[in-house]
């Protein structure tokens, strides 16, 4: 199973309580851990929309039950929104400089590719990125490149393989099996 | 096997009586033995309950209630709610616990004699009541069928 979202369509997402049925949050903001290459939870919107404000509480992916196409579910309101003294400290105070949107994309032989503008994650699951949406540098138009997961991210650059242009897409359809290819050839040592 | 969507606004008749009580608006939905546990009768302005036990008979042109009084005035938050169509499946979002809707529910199958719920209508899958997990204001949540794990295809 690989269907695939940008982070930012995670964005307004009711979370929804899987055995009350009811919308008990929307989602504000999606808090992307780049080292740990996945979702650590997100901020919250009251149900019903931006105009009725933020929510105070937080939801850690841990009290996660899925992310999905059209909702984030959960198991119990109460349990799994927490205040963010309860949060895990990325979770209630994102680190804004190590923000991935905005870096540069570097393959290690120097060679600027263009800069990050979406997070790609698996849907159904844990909320795994798998791979990065970037703005071209050098034409219009946008690429999808596997995340690679034994390469450094820091606030300002995401540094990638020479090769990793073999497993380039220009849209998400046929991006997951290039995440595949990529997974196996890194893992084979292929991508040294 | 009755579908809901040609149920609603059926009238509702007392059997003792024989007194025209209301007109079927919403169905209570109970998610632990997905079954039909109320009916909603609207009276005028006023929605009112009738548990499924005292209806006497479902039929294709009139709701059979054994007494009048039986169809009474919701009493408690929970009641309310209910009869505002909490658990009233229709018009929600089908959607599974991993997230993934099928569009809303545009009807509901379940038997008239026990008022077991056999399966949900979808806009674009049908998910079977044996499934069900919860339902809300804001959605019918089913178990992800294998289908639905393997390729997150229908719900």
């Amino acid at each position: 199973m690989t269907v695939l979202m940008r982070a930012s369509e995670l964005i307004g997402l009711p979370v929804v309580t899987i055995d009350g049925g009811e919308d008990v949050a929307e989602v504000k903001d999606v808090v992307y851990g780049a080292d740990e290459g996945r979702v650590l939870g997100f901020t919250l919107n009251q149900r019903g929309g931006i105009l009725r404000g933020p929510r105070r509480e937080v939801l850690p992916m841990d009290h996660v039950t899925a992310v999905g196409r059209d909702a984030v579910m959960i198991e119990d309101e109460s349990a799994c929104l927490v205040p963010p003294a309860e949060a895990p400290a990325p979770v209630a105070a994102p680190d804004k400089a190590r923000n991935v949107l905005g870096d540069a994309v570097v393959t290690e032989a120097g060679v600027r590719l263009g800069v990050v503008r979406d997070v790609i994650v698996l849907v159904g699951g844990d909320g795994e990125a798998v791979g990065y949406e970037l703005d071209r540098d050098d034409a219009k138009g946008s690429w999808f490149i596997p995340r690679p997961v034994q390469r450094a991210v820091s606030g300002d650059a995401v540094v990638v393989p020479v090769d990793i242009e073999r497993f380039v897409r220009d849209d998400l359809v046929g991006f997951g099996a290039a995440v595949d290819e990529f997974r196996a050839a890194e893992l084979g040592g292929a991508s040294r | 096997m009755i579908t809901l969507k040609d149920a609603i606004g059926r009238t509702v008749l007392g059997r003792d009586t024989a007194e025209q009580l209301g007109e079927l608006r919403h169905v209570v939905v109970d998610p632990s033995g997905a079954k039909v546990v109320a009916l909603v009768v609207r009276s005028g302005r006023n929605d009112k309950l009738v548990a499924w036990d005292d209806v006497t008979g479902f039929g294709p042109d009139a709701i059979l209630v054994g007494a009048t009084s039986a169809v009474r005035d919701p009493g408690s938050d929970a009641e309310k709610a209910d009869a505002g169509g909490r658990r009233d499946p229709l018009g929600k979002r089908l959607l599974n616990d991993q997230g993934t809707s099928a569009g809303l529910v545009v009807d509901v199958h379940f038997d008239e004699s026990t008022g077991v719920v056999d399966s949900f209508v979808g806009e674009h899958a049908i998910a079977s009541a044996d499934r069900l997990r919860g339902i809300g204001s804001y959605a019918v949540v089913v178990r992800a069928s294998d289908d639905a794990r393997a390729a997150t295809v229908g719900v």
